[in-house]
Order: structure tokens, then C-alpha cells, then sequence
């Protein structure tokens, strides 16, 4: 059993140059981490870590956190990892928690008050150089039972529990990763996911034990990151969570399938794909390895779907897999004892092997209902089929027992996302209004225009048990996610308990929450008898006072857009006028007003927006560009202008481009304290 | 330029010290939605336009990275 920091300590002198992490500019090789591991050590050794301690540190995606968290176990303390987002109060909680000697951050504290010591971690990894002692860091001998890690879960219900990894937890569960999973030292992984949690550490592990490189990322939040990041780095793999391919789907567009139909391999991890994401994802990305893990902070990665060769089965395509080497898992009753499931006779998910963890910190009642005779129980309804396939039915706590009948949440969900208007949906369970079923399954949605509650329950009726369909179907903008992205059940019951405004809800009001911005789009044609509608929903907005003295200007010839386009540019280039975003629309209408009108600009927009919403309604794509407000009497812009015969004295307040999508547009978080009831 | 972009954000979000990193995303002290928030006063409050192309990490993680991407818009 080699530990990973001994195991890196080899590497720094077996392959000094490769390049072990890279953050932006900041590229550590194996040689390079290894002097910061040792310079880092020593200086908390200085600051009496020793043997026994546990240190906290924000778990940030630079490499100081990879090199903070050896460091620590060198000393012979075991590490601690805060969500680099978590607030001062949590931070103190957890150091609070964990007994902590140090707490290693940049974050500002805001005055709260933490029970130990608080040192800057980017301060120590620069000071780190200046150690200039190799020896401080050698390698480690700890017991079967010293703790290397200890990792905090917030779950569902408040408090965090401290999950215990030991020395020999932690080796089973990269070796498990690495001969389940194949990683290679010729893997470059692009890791965009938070540090302090499960998926990213056994990731991160492994690859640095194979000698691999780890490219950190900080989440999705800025489109091009993993795309400036595969292209400089050459990354070959991915570790991602499910609701990231929507994400970097809808960000990516186009370049989506380029960038990462370069990959070898990507794991998803901390949630199930839907079916319907296998089929998609497997067919855009034909020569890349998908694979789905099952994991948790308990066990590490402990079930694995080669989901490329799942998917084709059609009875195995929502699986979650079979368990990794060194893991075994049984199907258990509610007292623990093994039994014999299927689809209709579900069980708790149990799993043993020595990669589990010793315990949960500091809670020695929670361990004994967790850990029995060696067995992990977990909170998590399964059943195996008789190829020894696991399926997955949701949390125990989530299964909902409608008049005495199990409702697998997942089902329902998988079910639904297989309905073409749904652009993703989750099941809850709730207290059945009218009283008779105890609970029933309500299911919320978020739909692609077009979408028609009948048509989605004609759909379930045809697929599923009466029971099983949902007893109200509630349509929403996006469903709330926790910061692994996975469904946010205890917020969507919380909405379902509070929801006399959901009540209300009507298909112009869903068209108002979906509509976003599409700026690439098919060849299709826009048939006219749709852009007569379109146009009718313009000229049906207010306008001041009544005066209607705009004007609608229509292009559907490319010819003309792209003579447009191209003036556009020129006379954006002359003028220093921001002009992006253009697109190929297949058409565009030019909303313009006579400039003596004071409500010109105010009537323009309301009918733009009409036209964006009825384009919605008809599946079409648009965007709202407005370079021509400032360029209206601009040359080459003028001429063109004119020539489209829009009225000299006229100014063109918007100009919507139109076009059937190429895939949804990015959604767009909206903020939700702007409203003020006085 | 760097001491107008500081007042502008600190009066938008009091309760953040943007001074106090200069890697304010990497240490985690932006999340998703404040960033939203800070494109818009920027944009308002020195009539830019801050385009796709430049809403990306290095631009955001400092009041001297933000000070000279609004100089550069400005032109």
C-alpha cells in the first residue's frame, strides 16, 4: 500500500518535469509540488501542526489547495476541506467541528471569530520557497487507523457530519478509481468541480497517484474557461457532474462537440445522467468514453457505468452499473438483512469494503446506524437485475408511498425527460390535497416552447402505471439545484408548500419565464404565414397615445441580411460602436419610429418584445440587437437603409433577429430582490 | 481609474471587500450572480458595453484587472 504522499514523493524524483498541476499561468510539476508540499510542512510545523491535528483549509482550485492538503498530512495531521464559498460563519462552525489547530485561508472573515489560529494559505504556499528544506518532507508511516482526511457534508437536514477517511480508506478508494476506471499517467484531466467534495478529491487523487496532470477550473460560471483550458493544456479527460452538460452544452453551442470530442474519457459523478442525456450525450461525442459513477463521501466511487456501451442495451441504459473492484454491494431490508430485489421489491443500497470510511466524526450513535458488521447501510433505494446490474429509485426519504403503492421519484423523472418538451423536470413527493393517498408524486418542470401539459400526460399514461403519474404537473423556469447541481428536493417541496402563485400559472405566462436569447440558427426557413402572425403580435403592442407611427421592415433574403451584416460592421469599425451577436437569422425585423414621436423607443421595445414571444410560441429563435439605433444615419449603414425604403426621418430602435435555434439558449439567472411591495 | 471602480462596486455590494484579493473569484469571494450584478453597474456607470469575449475569469479577479478592462472599452 503506497499513500499518495508517498507516492508523489516517488514521482518528484522518478519524473521531476511532468507536469503534475496546472491552474492558468501557474503550472506546478511533480518536482515543483513537491518542493512547495515540503516548504509548506515545514512552516506548519512551525506552527506546531503535529501528529493528531486536524487542519482546515478552503478548498480553492489553484494548487496551493493540493499542496496544503500533502503538507498537512505530512505533518501527520489529517486534512480538512471548507467549500471555498462557504461563509465565515460556516468556516468557523466547521473549524469549530473538527477541533482544528489552523484554519488556511485568503477569504476575508468579516470579523467572525474563529476558534483557532488563521493563516493565509496563498501567504504559506509563497513562503513555501523560501523553506528551502527539502528534508521536512518525507515519507509517512501512519497506523491502520491515523485519519488523513476528514470530509464535511452539509446534506439535507442542517447538520454537517464529518465523514472519517483513514490512511487505508483513502488507498482503496483511488485504487478502486484507477482499476475500475483505467486512469493513465497519460491523462491531462480538466477538473472544473469544487475541491472540498468527494467526486473532485478521488479524481484529483487519482490522477496525481497515476502521475497524470490535473487542470483546475473554477466551475462554469465563465463560458470560455474550459474551452481556453483544453486548447492551451490538451486535455484528454473530464470529470464533470450531469447538470455541467447542460451547461456547457448551451454555453459551448457549436464548439461544443470540437472541444470535447477531444477527450478520452468523461466521468460524470454526484448524480445519475437521465436516460435521456446517455442517448444525447453518446451521440454527439461517438469517439469519447462516458462513464457514470455512483460515489459518496462514505465510500468514494463504488459503482461505475461505462455508460458509451450501456446506452445501446435498452434494458441497461439507466443503470447505475456494476460496483468497482474492492467494492462489494447487497441489496438490504430495513433491519440490514440481504435480499433477493427486483424492479417491484427494492432495497437499501449496502456496501462494504476497505475503502469505506471509519466513521462519522464526533458522532459515534450516527456511526452505529450507518456501519453494520462491516456494512455500510446507505440512505439510497436500489435493485439488481439478474445480470447484476444496480438500478437506482431515489433516497429512501424521497420514495413516495402513494395509497400503499412506491413511487420511485427517478422513474417518474427519467419517464418524463424522455418527453420532447421537457428541458428537465423532478418528482417530489407531497401530502395529497384531496386526502386519500397519503402522498402523492408531483412533478416540476421546465419546458421547450411548444410544450402542452396534455401532451406530456397523454405520454406518462401511455409509459407508466396510473399511480405513478403525477398527480400535478408544475411548470417553472429552471429547477433549483444544490451547489453539486443535483435537484434541490427539500426547496421544491418548500415551493410546492408555498405555492399559491404556481396556481396561476398559464402558457403565456410559461412562454414569459422560458424565452431566451438564441443567437445561432438552422437554414430552415421561417414560412411566411408564421411571420405574418409574428409580425400581427408586433403591431397588436401599446403605443403612446395611440399614434402607431412605426414601421415594420421585414428581411428574408440572405442577400440582404448579409449586405446589412457586412455595412454594419464597416460603419460599427468607423464609428467605435459595440456591435456583436449578429448571427446567421434567417430573418430580421427592423422596428422604426418617426423620431418626432417622444414614446418612439418606448412603443418599438414593447413590440419588439411581442415579436420575440410569439416567435417563442412558434419554436423560433430570436435576439433583440440594437446597433442600429446609434448607426441609423451612419454610411454605408444609411444607404442600405434607405434603400429598404425605411422613412428618412425614422429611427431603427430594434432590429430582432429571427431563426429556427440550433440548440436552447443559455439560461440566464435572474434576480429575484429586485422586487420591492410597497 | 482603479479608485472609481472600487467606490462603484462597494456601493453596489457593501458587504464585499473587493480589495481584499486579487484573485476575488479563485479565493472564492464571487459567486455566479454577483458578477451579473457587477457587469451591469460597470457597464452603467462608465456607459461600456462589456462583451462575451471579455467576461472571463482574469478580467474579474481584481479592482485593478476590472479598472483596466473598463479603460480598454472605454478606448
Amino acid at each position: 500500500m503506497e499513500h499518495l504522499l508517498n507516492r508523489l514523493i516517488r514521482l518528484a524524483a522518478e519524473k521531476p518535469d511532468k507536469q503534475a498541476v496546472i491552474f492558468k499561468k501557474e503550472k506546478l510539476t511533480y518536482r515543483g509540488l513537491y518542493l512547495k508540499i515540503s516548504g509548506m510542512a515545514a512552516l506548519l510545523k512551525q506552527h506546531g501542526v503535529t501528529h493528531g491535528d486536524r487542519v482546515c483549509f478552503a478548498a480553492v482550485s489553484m494548487p496551493q489547495m493540493v499542496a496544503a492538503y500533502m503538507a498537512v498530512q505530512s505533518c501527520g495531521a489529517a486534512a480538512v476541506f471548507l467549500d471555498k464559498n462557504s461563509a465565515p460563519l460556516q468556516m468557523a462552525d466547521i473549524c469549530k467541528r473538527a477541533g482544528a489547530r489552523l484554519l488556511l485561508t485568503d477569504k476575508p472573515l468579516g470579523g467572525q471569530k474563529i476558534c483557532c489560529p488563521v493563516l493565509s494559505l496563498r501567504q504559506l504556499y509563497e513562503q513555501a520557497d523560501l523553506q528551502g528544506n527539502e528534508a521536512a518532507c518525507t515519507k509517512i508511516d501512519p497506523a491502520a487507523d491515523d485519519i488523513a482526511e476528514i470530509l464535511f457534508t452539509t446534506g439535507t437536514t442542517g447538520m454537517p457530519k464529518g465523514v472519517i477517511l483513514t490512511y487505508v480508506s483513502v488507498y482503496h478508494i483511488l485504487s478502486n478509481t484507477i482499476k475500475g476506471i483505467g486512469i493513465r499517467e497519460d491523462d491531462c484531466l480538466l477538473l472544473p468541480l469544487p475541491l472540498h467534495h468527494s467526486f473532485a478529491l478521488r479524481v484529483l487523487r487519482a490522477v496525481l497517484y497515476q502521475g497524470g496532470t490535473v487542470v483546475l477550473q473554477n466551475g462554469f460560471t465563465f463560458a470560455k474557461e474550459a474551452e481556453k483550458n483544453v486548447e492551451a493544456f490538451g486535455c484528454n479527460a473530464l470529470a464533470a457532474v450531469p447538470a455541467s452538460f447542460e451547461v456547457m452544452k448551451s454555453q459551448m453551442q457549436e464548439a461544443f462537440a470540437r472541444v470535447l470530442g477531444k477527450m478520452r474519457y468523461i466521468e460524470f459523478g454526484a448524480g445519475s445522467l437521465s436516460i435521456r442525456q446517455r442517448r444525447e450525450i453518446t451521440a454527439l461525442l461517438q469517439d469519447v468514453q462516458i462513464y457514470n459513477t455512483w460515489g459518496s463521501s462514505e465510500t468514494g466511487g463504488a459503482i461505475f457505468c461505462n455508460v458509451s456501451e450501456a446506452v445501446h442495451d435498452k434494458t441497461k441504459a439507466g443503470t447505475l452499473g456494476k460496483t468497482l473492484p474492492g467494492v462489494r454491494a447487497r441489496v438490504v431490508d430495513t433491519e440490514g438483512n440481504e435480499i433477493e430485489s427486483d424492479a417491484s421489491h427494492p432495497g437499501r443500497l449496502a456496501l462494504k469494503g476497505d475503502m469505506l470510511m471509519a466513521g462519522y466524526w464526533s458522532q459515534p450513535e450516527l456511526t452505529k446506524q450507518m456501519l453494520k458488521d462491516g456494512w455500510l447501510i446507505t440512505g439510497d433505494m436500489v435493485y439488481q437485475d439478474a445480470d447484476g446490474f444496480l438500478f437506482m429509485l431515489g433516497r429512501a426519504d424521497d420514495i413516495i408511498n402513494t395509497g400503499g403503492e412506491k413511487v420511485s421519484p427517478i422513474e417518474v423523472e427519467e419517464m418524463a425527460g424522455q418527453y420532447e418538451w421537457i428541458r428537465e423536470c423532478a418528482c417530489i413527493g407531497t401530502d395529497d390535497p384531496d386526502g386519500v393517498l397519503g402522498q402523492v408524486p408531483v412533478l416540476f418542470v421546465s419546458v421547450k416552447s411548444g410544450y402542452q401539459e396534455d401532451g406530456l400526460l397523454k405520454f406518462l399514461s401511455e409509459n407508466m402505471e396510473r399511480y405513478k403519474i403525477p398527480k400535478k404537473i408544475v411548470s417553472i423556469q429552471e429547477i433549483p439545484r444544490n451547489h453539486m447541481y443535483k435537484p434541490d428536493r427539500q426547496k421544491l417541496l418548500w415551493m410546492w408548500e408555498n405555492r399559491e402563485a404556481m396556481d396561476f400559472m398559464n402558457p403565456v405566462m410559461q412562454a414569459l419565464l422560458a424565452r431566451r436569447s438564441i443567437r445561432s440558427y438552422t437554414d430552415q426557413k421561417i414560412p411566411r404565414q408564421i411571420l405574418d402572425m409574428i409580425l400581427k403580435a408586433g403591431y397588436h403592442a401599446p403605443s403612446g397615445h395611440n399614434m402607431q407611427s412605426w414601421r415594420f421592415t421585414v428581411l428574408t433574403r440572405q442577400s440582404d441580411l448579409l449586405l446589412l451584416k457586412e455595412k454594419a460592421e464597416e460603419a460599427a469599425r468607423k464609428n467605435s460602436v459595440y456591435f456583436y451577436g449578429w448571427g446567421n437569422p434567417s430573418a430580421m425585423v427592423l422596428v422604426s419610429n418617426d423620431k418626432r414621436n417622444p414614446d418612439g423607443c418606448q412603443d418599438a421595445s414593447c413590440a419588439a418584445q411581442n415579436i420575440m414571444l410569439a416567435a417563442y410560441s412558434y419554436g423560433i429563435g430570436s435576439v433583440w440587437l440594437n446597433p442600429f439605433m446609434t448607426l441609423r444615419s451612419a454610411e454605408p449603414v444609411k444607404s442600405v437603409l434607405d434603400a429598404f425604403g425605411i422613412p428618412e426621418n425614422h429611427i431603427v430602435w430594434a432590429a430582432v433577429a429571427l431563426g429556427y435555434p440550433v440548440s436552447e439558449g443559455a439560461a440566464l439567472k435572474k434576480k429575484e430582490d429586485v422586487v420591492r411591495y410597497v | 481609474m482603479e479608485e472609481k471602480v472600487l467606490e462603484v462596486l462597494a456601493q453596489e455590494y457593501p458587504q464585499i471587500d473587493f480589495s481584499a484579493s486579487q484573485a476575488l473569484v479563485d479565493d472564492g469571494i464571487l459567486d455566479s450572480l454577483t458578477i451579473t450584478g457587477m457587469i451591469a453597474a460597470l457597464s452603467m456607470e462608465f456607459g461600456i458595453v462589456i462583451p462575451y469575449e471579455e467576461i472571463i475569469e482574469e478580467n474579474f479577479n481584481s479592482v485593478k484587472a476590472l479598472a483596466q478592462m473598463v479603460e480598454r472599452l472605454r478606448g
